[in-house]
């Protein structure tokens, strides 16, 4: 597109028509955001773990992969904070590690779902007709199958591993954001600027990047962040199940595994309350983070109470 | 209402054909095919030719949309196939297992309407009160504790130490059937497995009651000197909980999912535990088997609260 260059009298832009410019609409969202204390704590938590997930080589006290049958499922030491688990591995070190599975599930698959569900959502929203048909229609069969039972099946069809948790998590996870991208469009595109830049020779690629899809990031980033602390969820719970990471790599989900057993259940809680508030804590400080960005975004929802 | 039912069974039946399409992929991905199993590879002396011959013999060359076409057709008929760990038809083993998984997602859905919507009721009538903001923060943490996490801690609590309640299973072993011990085992998988549905059901009340509240009827209501309890309990209430019907069809496919978690933990003899079972058995044909049931009958609810909702609220029918 041709750059036009306009060149304004010089009275404008000078002239101090407002005692205090107003703020964008991304800055008014950023200061509702960090006025609410429990969005900045969730930040600060999410923060702190993937810190300690990244960190975890120099901070654990021991290797979360070395065995040691001479102490197997003993109990808390100084040595050993939170005791052994069935093969004698330091569950504190294990602990640790065990973060960086859940926070690569976390990113990856939503990272996966973004991504595709921009695709298919602008595709469906901006062409319309036949393409939005089908489209809309596919979303629809993915949506039907209960995400959690087909992932089960898939990946125990394809052999459990992180990266086939994240594929199948990212590839049917998509429809939300599909949707909500398609929503937006559809209302955005009969906006008269739409209307303008079209007529000013915009390309369809270049409206829907420089005029549409801004409009859709907030609800997006949104409903991304919610998506991070479903897929923990979901990886924690395949892995729980022997579905996900595989032991010896350590993963919150299959250190609770442990507590599958009644012995382990009963007598030694030092093995499973931790990997389980650990996941507790994690994806209710993601949680928080999106709660937060859902009202500085939104700021009348609170008030309204959501709907969605 | 007629024209209203043909549109949305119209709807549906590509739906389940696209379902299916995927049901049978995915059971082609599965490693091994049925004439490789048969043959033990420590016996050999099978040539490639001969193993050739009998897939030909079985239909198993053809192309695969020609596969799924026989495939659907046997489904059809409730052939699913045979479970690899013990011969027995699939359809013979899900639907055994079909009846354990139905009382506990009816004991969920009836905990989860008798906890949830009364809490979201109270939380939109006193609005920014303390019950308010407890439930608020009471959901946020069920929407935050993985399940399995909250079931473990209490068979640890409630079983383990207090014992309260049976460690799992469906009945005492060893006991005669009654109502008394089946519910005093259903209890911790029902409540469980309902968490997250009551998370959701009390967030969904408040805000539909809120906005029912502002309403111009319920000033007339108000105005007309009716007492609050009457505008709030059959004026707004009423209107408010339409769309909750729907939110509770809408989350049986989450509910069927959790079913998975709370049957291993709780040991209960469904689906969810079946599923399971035959993954670690790598019993494809009945894990794939369980997987179509569950998505036909998620389609089949949706279909159902459709149409309960047509009937309930005439505006959706002439839309």
């Amino acid at each position: 597109m041709q750059k036009v260059t306009v060149t304004l009298p010089p009275h404008i832009g000078t002239a101090d028509l407002s005692p205090q410019p107003a703020a964008s609409p991304f800055a008014a969202a950023a200061r509702r955001f960090i006025m609410r204390r429990t969005a900045v704590v969730g930040v600060l938590l999410v923060v702190a773990l993937t810190l300690l997930a990244v960190m975890a080589n120099v901070v654990a006290p021991h290797d979360p992969l070395t065995t040691n049958l001479a102490r197997p499922r003993s109990a808390p030491t100084a040595e050993f904070l939170l005791g052994a688990d069935s093969v004698g591995r330091d569950v504190f070190s294990r602990l640790l590690h065990g973060a960086r599975a859940s926070l690569t599930v976390g990113f990856a698959t939503v990272a996966l779902n973004v991504a595709l569900g921009l695709l298919i959502g602008s595709i469906a929203g901006y062409y319309g007709r036949i393409w939005d048909q089908v489209l809309m229609r596919a979303t629809d069969v993915v949506q039907a199958f209960p995400l959690f039972i087909v992932a089960v099946s898939v990946v125990a069809v394809l052999s459990p591993s992180l990266l086939n948790v994240v594929l199948v998590l990212g590839l049917l996870g998509w429809p939300t954001v599909a949707r909500l991208v398609r929503g937006n469009i559809l209302s955005v595109r009969t906006y008269a600027y739409v209307d303008a830049a079209r007529s000013l020779g915009a390309t369809d690629g270049r409206i829907l990047r420089r005029h549409v899809l801004p409009n859709v990031l907030a609800p997006i980033i949104v409903a991304a962040t919610f998506g991070v602390a479903r897929a923990i969820l979901l990886e924690t719970s395949l892995s729980f199940l022997g579905l996900g990471v595989q032991p010896p790599t350590p993963s919150w989900g299959n250190m609770l595994a442990e507590a599958q057993s009644l012995t382990t259940l009963e007598s030694m809680p030092y093995l499973w309350v931790p990997p389980g508030l650990a996941i507790a804590v994690l994806v209710a400080a993601v949680n928080l983070v999106g709660d937060g960005l859902h009202d500085a975004v939104d700021p009348g929802r609170r008030h309204r109470g959501s709907m969605a | 209402m007629g024209r209203y039912l043909l549109r949305r069974l119209l709807l549906t039946a590509p739906l389940m054909l696209g379902v299916t399409i995927l049901g049978y992929g995915l059971i082609n991905l599965a490693p091994g095919d049925p004439v490789s199993m048969l043959v033990s590879p420590e016996v050999g002396g099978v040539s490639p030719e001969d193993l050739l011959e009998r897939k030909r013999a079985l239909g198993l060359d053809d192309p695969l949309p020609v596969r799924y076409v026989r495939w659907l057709g046997e489904a059809m008929k409730g052939n699913l196939g045979y479970s690899i760990a013990n011969g027995r038809p699939v359809s013979e083993r899900v639907s055994e297992r079909l009846t354990g998984t139905l009382q506990l997602l009816l004991a969920a859905l009836a905990v989860s309407m008798v906890i949830g919507i009364p809490i979201g009721v109270v939380a939109a009538v006193r609005r920014d009160s303390l019950p308010d903001r407890v439930s608020a923060a009471a959901s946020f943490l069920a929407a935050s504790i993985p399940t399995f996490f909250v079931g473990l801690g209490l068979i640890y609590l409630l079983s383990l130490k207090l014992d309260v309640f049976p460690t799992g299973g469906m009945d005492t072993i060893g006991r005669p059937f009654s109502l008394g011990d089946r519910l005093q085992h259903l209890a911790l998988p029902a409540f469980v497995l309902s968490l997250a549905h009551i998370a959701e059901l009390i967030r969904y009340t408040r805000a539909s009651l809120l906005d029912a509240l502002e309403q111009d009827y319920i000033r007339t209501a108000t105005s007309k000197g009716l007492s609050r309890l009457t505008v709030v309990g059959t004026h707004a209430l009423r209107n408010a909980l339409l769309p909750v019907v729907t939110i509770v069809g809408l989350t049986i496919p989450q509910l069927l999912g959790g079913t998975l978690i709370t049957e291993t933990i709780f040991q209960w003899p469904g689906m969810g535990s079946l599923s399971i079972e035959a993954v670690r058995q790598r019993d494809y044909p009945v894990l794939m088997g369980v997987t179509l049931v569950s998505a036909i009958s998620v389609l089949g609810v949706s279909l159902l609260t459709d149409i309960a909702y047509a009937l309930i609220d005439p505006r959706i029918r002439f839309e």
